[in-house]
């Protein structure tokens, strides 16, 4: 039951528009935070580690194979899996430094 | 403003509580560590395998300082059971730990955003709080600056720097400490946003009336209440008041369209963000998303998509050699040494049960375990450092892909691979695994992988039973023996079924339960060589404690079975074939029939519950051999089982393909009963080891059955 509705739940979260995420970004580019996707406990997760809407982040690199995802953000290196990165939409598309 | 418990604070003995709070990788351990010295009890959380750590200091003045050293964490909403226990050790809800006086607040300068997350979570709690700058001098090498005395001014809370590992600024440490007692409540850091404040109010009302809480505590229950409707919010244990008002107040920021959890975290980093500007300072030349250069360097190098992971597995190889060239000697000794002892007891107790239960079975148990501990305490030791620099998380990383396909988490890689050694070191450190159920999964599959224990089994019937001719080779070099291809598909097999249990059990039995791999990659740092030791030592004691004792006790019940009832007259094969544990063979031998195994087997099989190399002692036994641990003994074993013939059917006991069918069963079948009581622990219950054991055992019986019949329908290895 709970499964199902959470799957209801992300799936019309990511309705909105047709937003760059954070697992399109290749290794080097940059981008701000718009909000993110994703059930209330996913969301949280993440913005508790400081993707919050309108921080600023970086691709540092990204695993071989469809790996996780190295990300700097707020200074700190964190690591997240391509699904999780997904859930990120991104402000628009800026080039990396 | 808030009522202070101060009831642990009594003048006349002076003790207090100090709970130590921080992210991990802060350096938290490191000052445990440097405060506390070795004086720490290490245990768990009852219910809960949180690990609980406490250290008592007595200093000059009299005063009784109790440390307790709170999981890592980044966040207190409960999100795994570590944030919960933190949780209910700050709100003083729990039975087993007085409320602390003071909460130390370990804050990394050099990562200091994300830091003061936690902060400003325990600032809400209204306990006096001490924050604790570590890593400063990191922040001056990069060519920054950080304001401690602007850092108190905009936390309001006192802030010393320290640099643990040289011990600067601890004696200052206690000092503050010592006067923070019974200080006024901390203000609140963060801002509430308008929209949020009334349904917050609320609730701390009826928190406060109902529950008792003071009226911080109520404010910091109410925000965590209202954050999430995981499974781990206390909600359920919250008067029906109170859970009326959560349910009410969502609904009704729902309808106006606010996300409260946003609306928190997003005011939580505004104050955050203006913290770090009055603290920190940073010339225009190291701008803020220049990472740091060194991290990036060795980054480029260790995280490379190809040299990474050769990189990787090299280190992998070199740890691994290291573990088992280093642990033979002492390893040896440690038998030496029990064998000597053996000797003492054969020549001062005389002979009769209690020397034999001394001997076989005390001894037996006590060598058995110790001759393991060298590479345990290796791999612990090695395991650590890696942790320490930073490097284990870059593995996890470069690892996840291959291990999510499976249901798996990167950090299940290493402990997956200690298991090579032993199942128990690889069970323990699956405590590095975040997410529960990738946690779980590895430690069901963990024992699949063929341990140091199995290889004396292997040994013994490889070179009895397989023939040594060459499967692969270039001229008159060979590169391939048979026996070396049976070894490598022995490892082999158990690593593809431990691959295939976890993605069967990803995919039914632990299905629905989303991942989660949202990890930091810490900066390298030098390893302590003395946190190291630390730990190596407190898991050892771990090993020793639950996997020694039940060792011990299997070795006694096992001597007990094969010294009983008594024979006095008959040669000792004879009198073990009438014994208790010959009759428990017997009796197990129908079950084990088709498999191609007898009743001597089946006597091996039971006797190797203490640790599956016994299975060659009690060959050993059956056939006569006394010294079962040299070279020629064990040829000589290997000679008698090869000329064994069953006197019903006139057949050879021990046909090639019954060798192979026996290791086989060995690879899967759960045979070790310190793992199971390491397992018990770990997940905390019987439900998880009792399941192991049956999956491995009908994993065990199938795949070697399955094997024995296409084997004997084909004719291979029948002699």
């Amino acid at each position: 039951m709970q499964e199902a509705q959470e799957a209801l739940e992300r799936e019309e979260s990511l309705q909105h528009g047709g937003h760059r995420t954070l697992a399109d970004l290749r290794p080097g580019e940059c981008a701000d935070v718009l909000f993110l996707a994703g059930t209330a406990r996913e969301r949280l997760r993440l913005m508790e580690m400081g993707l919050t809407p309108g921080v600023h982040v970086k691709v540092l690199r990204v695993a071989a194979f469809g790996g996780p995802l190295d990300v700097l953000v707020r200074g700190y290196q964190l690591s997240l899996r391509r699904e999780e990165a997904a859930a990120v939409l991104l402000a628009d598309f800026e080039e990396g430094s | 403003m808030s009522t202070l418990s101060v009831e642990s604070w009594r003048v006349g003995t002076r003790t207090l509580t100090v709970a130590i709070v921080g992210n991990p990788n802060s350096g938290k351990t490191t000052l445990f560590n440097a405060l506390t010295g070795l004086r720490q009890k290490v245990g768990n959380y009852p219910g809960v395998t949180v690990e609980r750590k406490e250290g008592r200091v007595s200093l000059e003045d009299g005063t009784q300082i109790t440390f307790i050293d709170l999981p890592g964490l980044y966040s207190l909403t409960p999100h795994s059971p570590d944030e919960l226990i933190a949780r209910e050790v700050l709100l003083g809800l729990r039975a087993d730990t007085s409320l602390p006086d003071v909460v130390l607040n370990v804050v990394d300068a050099s990562n200091l955003e994300r830091n003061l997350y936690l902060s400003s979570q325990l600032l809400d709690l209204g306990v006096p709080v001490v924050i604790v700058l570590t890593m400063s001098d990191v922040v001056r090498k990069e060519g920054k600056q950080i304001d401690t005395q602007a850092l108190a001014e905009a936390t309001g809370v006192p802030v010393v720097a320290v640099v643990a590992p040289k011990k600067e600024g601890l004696p200052q440490l206690l000092e503050v400490l010592k006067r923070s007692v019974g200080m006024p409540a901390p203000p609140l850091a963060w801002e509430v946003p308008e929209g949020i404040r009334q349904g917050i109010a609320e609730l701390q009302e009826s928190l406060q009336k109902e529950h008792a809480l003071d009226e911080r505590k109520a404010f910091a229950e109410a925000v965590t209440l209202l954050m999430q409707d995981s499974d781990l919010a206390p909600l359920e244990k919250m008067g029906p008041s109170v859970r009326q008002i959560v349910r009410s107040t969502r609904e009704q920021l729902a309808n106006e369209g606010i996300d409260f959890a946003t609306q928190v975290i997003e005011a939580r980093y505004r104050w955050i963000a203006s913290v770090c500007d009055k603290v920190l300072f940073a010339p225009k030349s190291v701008t803020q998303h220049s990472p740091l250069s060194f991290n990036e360097r060795v980054d480029k190098v260790l995280m490379h998509p190809f040299w990474g992971y050769v990189i990787f597995f090299g280190l992998m190889a070199v740890v691994f050699q290291l573990i088992f060239a280093l642990g033979q000697a002492p390893a040896d000794e440690i038998k030496d040494g029990i064998a000597k002892l053996g000797g003492l007891l054969t020549r001062y107790v005389p002979a009769g049960d209690l020397r034999d239960l001394l001997n076989d079975g005390v001894l037996g148990g006590v060598g058995t375990t110790l001759s393991f501990l060298p590479q345990i305490l290796l791999l612990f030791f090695f395991i650590s450092l890696l942790e320490d620099t930073g490097y284990m998380a870059r593995a996890a990383f470069l690892m996840d892909r291959l291990m999510s396909r499976v249901g798996l988490h990167g950090k299940s890689f290493i402990p997956l691979l200690s298991s090579f050694a032993c199942a128990i070191p690889g069970i323990l450190a699956t405590r590095t695994i975040g997410d529960r159920k990738a946690r779980l999964i590895t430690i069901l599959v963990a024992p699949l992988m063929s341990c140091s224990a199995r290889l004396p089994v292997y040994l013994l019937m490889t070179s009895a039973f397989i023939p040594n001719r060459r499967v692969f080779g270039i001229g008159s070099v060979t590169l391939l023996t048979l026996p070396a291809a049976t070894f490598i598909a022995l490892y082999f097999l158990g690593m593809a079924a431990a691959f295939g249990m976890a993605w069967l059990f990803h995919k039914t039995l632990l299905k629905g339960v989303s991942p989660t791999f949202l990890m930091e990659l810490p900066p390298y740092r030098l390893p302590s060589v003395k946190a190291a030791a630390i730990q190596m030592v407190e898991r050892a004691g771990l090993f020793v404690r639950r996997a020694g004792t039940v060792i011990l006790s299997v070795a006694i019940v096992v001597w007990f079975l094969s010294s009983y009832p008594k024979y006095p007259r008959l040669t000792p094969d004879q009198a073990l074939q009438k014994s208790y544990l010959g009759q428990l063979g017997r009796l197990i031998e129908p079950t084990i029939r088709p498999l191609g195994f007898n009743w001597k087997m089946g006597a091996g099989i039971v006797s190797s519950f203490i640790a599956r190399e016994v299975f060659v002692s009690t060959m050993g036994t059956i056939y006569n051999v006394a010294d079962t641990d040299s070279r020629a003994g064990q040829a000589d074993l290997g000679k008698r089982m090869q000329a064994d013939i069953d006197p019903t059917t006139g057949k050879h006991v021990f046909t090639p393909l019954v060798a192979v069918c026996l290791m086989i069963y060995y690879v899967l079948a759960m045979q070790c009963m310190s793992t199971v009581a390491v397992v018990r622990k770990e997940t905390n219950g019987w439900k998880w080891p009792l399941f192991q054991i049956a999956y491995m055992t009908a994993l065990a019986w199938t795949v070697t059955f399955s094997v024995y019949h296409v084997g004997l329908f084909f004719g291979w290895g029948v002699r």
